[in-house]
């Protein structure tokens, strides 16, 4: 029914979301810590940064990365020279533009399950003789899994369809970095290719639809779980 | 020893208490809502930090702001048991027990998994989910888990202030049975005067952020110049004693003191065992002499020790009968037509006795 390049795109798609997820999730994580627990100086400003890629034209985004992450940009040039990683026209690449575009919606879904959580109870684990890191992974950890989780579904589901910064840092090869959104651009530009179109969008309307609904489902059966 | 000296600044309120108390038994911080209790268990457990102040047990320091002594909460050993009993819900019943034991490397056991769960009659509920356990359950849980993390002292936060009547009867019950067989020292905050009574041998009496007095339960309980708990309308005493014979055809026993005897009836009393009980001052009457064809089932020999006008308007006598201290509260106008004075021997004529646990 699909063609071998759409079966490409497809997969490639399902490979991009996935290890977009995979990099920033723990990051994430990491940054909503910072600003839900942490006090510091220029934290509206970090706010602010974390936020922006929800707010600036994606293309903008994929312009910066690629002054930054180009084989000529600073960080890009010395990932080649050191490891041999180039993000510039590379699946790599894909990878990064659409783990920065979906950075902010995990950082809000996890923000929000950590300020959700009753610090009593890690007051409590505490008093049984937890210390810092143990009491995040045995405690606040698995009570804002509902959000990691929730969190990390939209961004996958998102991260299928991110486009604007997606083909300005890495273009749209097909087999090599056209995913499903840049296929149906593709496709589009083509005066014969409204059939194929039309079938990749509803490939697209479907995955992004059962991620929501898988999300919510989740978030429903832990917050169960844990009684809430 | 139990060395506590917090001073710290809340808001408008300050927090400055300083009192010392033996390491064993229970002692419990006994005042109004509002006064401090819970902050000072914060501070004792590290989750609140004091400005000054020192906090040790014997050779043990916790916190010394002279000598910037400041042991970390995981580090300190001290069990806590709130008042919302703060069980994790994304663990069952078992791993919630588990918790605090698999954390207390290295310090003394007290206490064994299997015990814990007897004492405090948890066996049933291991495999429970926390969310499906009633409120006196939980409680129970959280008094085990806390135990389990074989703790140095352990700090009660009113434990039964989120339970039902018919369930703190249940957990006081559990509390008197660790009080006997397990040797952790602990300090039970509450505003009530009942679980007091059944569980304290030592008080310390807090008033808006100061504790006022301190001393052995029961000899607190029958000084007068404690107005927390001599102006209270329940004001009274307990006196610790020995069940002697129980007389079957008149459903009577006989408890002895130091230096007396009580009888009373229908009362479930086993012979042998020792029982706190409880006398009201209202439920002490006074007479110069023995009363002839009276129904007071107990009329004791007494001497009037002190006498004190409470702010309530009546009088507030301190008798002493045999070796023990008794309360009787009496009118003014029967302290005039009476007579009585500091060193007036009388009779107690006694209402009714009740057992406090």
């Amino acid at each position: 029914m699909l063609t071998d390049l759409e079966w490409s795109a497809l997969r490639l798609s399902l490979i991009v979301a996935t290890c977009s997820v995979a990099v920033s999730l723990p990051l994430a994580i990491g940054v909503a810590w910072l600003l839900e627990r942490v006090r510091f100086r220029g934290k509206a400003l970090a706010d602010t940064i974390v936020h922006l890629p929800m707010v600036l034209p994606p293309v903008v985004i994929g312009y910066l990365l690629l002054l930054g992450f180009g084989v000529h940009g600073p960080i890009g040039a010395f990932l080649d020279r050191e490891l041999g990683i180039r993000f510039a026209f590379t699946r790599a690449g894909a990878i990064l533009a659409t783990a920065v575009m979906t950075f902010p919606l995990i950082v809000r879904a996890v923000r929000l399950a950590m300020s959700s959580i009753d610090r009593g109870l890690e007051d409590a684990a505490r008093t049984l003789g937890a210390g810092p890191v143990d009491r995040f992974v045995s405690v606040t950890l698995p009570l804002m899994m509902p959000g990691i989780l929730s969190g990390a579904i939209v961004a996958f589901s998102a991260g299928l369809g991110e486009f604007g910064a997606v083909v300005t840092l890495v273009a749209n090869i097909p087999g090599q970095t056209q995913t499903l959104p840049l296929a149906i651009y593709a496709a589009l530009q083509s005066p014969t290719g409204e059939q194929v179109a039309a079938r990749l969008a509803t490939i697209s309307f479907t995955l992004a639809f059962a991620g929501l609904f898988l999300s919510e489902l989740l978030r429903r059966r832990v917050q169960q779980r844990l009684g809430r | 020893m139990l060395r506590i000296k917090v001073a710290r600044q809340l808001g408008d309120f300050r927090l400055d208490v300083r009192f010392e108390a033996p390491e064993l038994g229970v002692t419990s911080l006994f005042g109004a809502s509002g006064t401090g209790k819970s902050s000072l268990l914060q501070a004792i457990a590290g989750l609140l930090r004091p400005e000054r102040g020192h906090i040790s047990i014997g050779e043990l320091t916790f916190f010394d702001s002279e000598h910037r002594i400041d042991m970390p909460v995981q580090d300190r050993g001290i069990g806590y048991v709130f008042q919302d009993s703060r069980l994790f819900p994304h663990l069952s019943v078992e791993q919630n027990l588990r918790y605090g034991q698999t954390r207390s490397r290295g310090r003394e056991r007290r206490i064994s998994f299997d015990d814990a769960i007897s004492v405090l009659a948890i066996d049933q509920l291991l495999e429970r989910r926390v969310h499906d356990l009633s409120g006196g359950e939980k409680q129970r849980v959280a008094i085990g888990r806390a135990l389990l993390a074989q703790p140095r002292l352990l700090l009660l936060d009113e434990p039964l202030a989120s339970v039902d009547d018919a369930r703190k009867d249940e957990i006081l019950a559990c509390l008197e049975r660790l009080r006997a067989q397990v040797p952790v020292p602990m300090l039970y905050v509450s505003h009530s005067l009942t679980e007091v009574v059944r569980i304290a041998d030592h008080l310390v009496v807090m008033e808006e952020g100061v504790a006022t007095a301190t001393g052995a339960f029961r000899e607190m309980l029958s000084r007068l110049d404690v107005a927390a708990l001599s102006e209270r309308p329940d004001a009274g005493v307990v006196v610790e004693c020995l069940a002697g014979e129980t007389d079957e055809a008149m459903h009577t026993t006989v408890l002895l003191f130091q230096g007396g005897a009580l009888t009373v009836s229908g009362l479930q009393v086993k012979s042998g065992s020792f029982y706190r009980v409880r006398i009201a001052a209202r439920d002490v009457a006074i007479a110069l002499a023995m009363p002839i064809g009276a129904s007071f089932q107990n009329m004791l020999p007494a001497v009037i020790r002190q006498l004190h006008h409470r702010q309530r308007g009546d009088v507030m006598l301190r008798l002493q009968v045999g070796d023990e201290f008794f309360l009787a509260a009496v009118t003014p106008a029967a302290v005039a037509r009476l007579g009585l004075y500091e060193g007036l021997s009388v009779f107690a004529l006694l209402k009714s006795v009740a057992l406090a646990g």
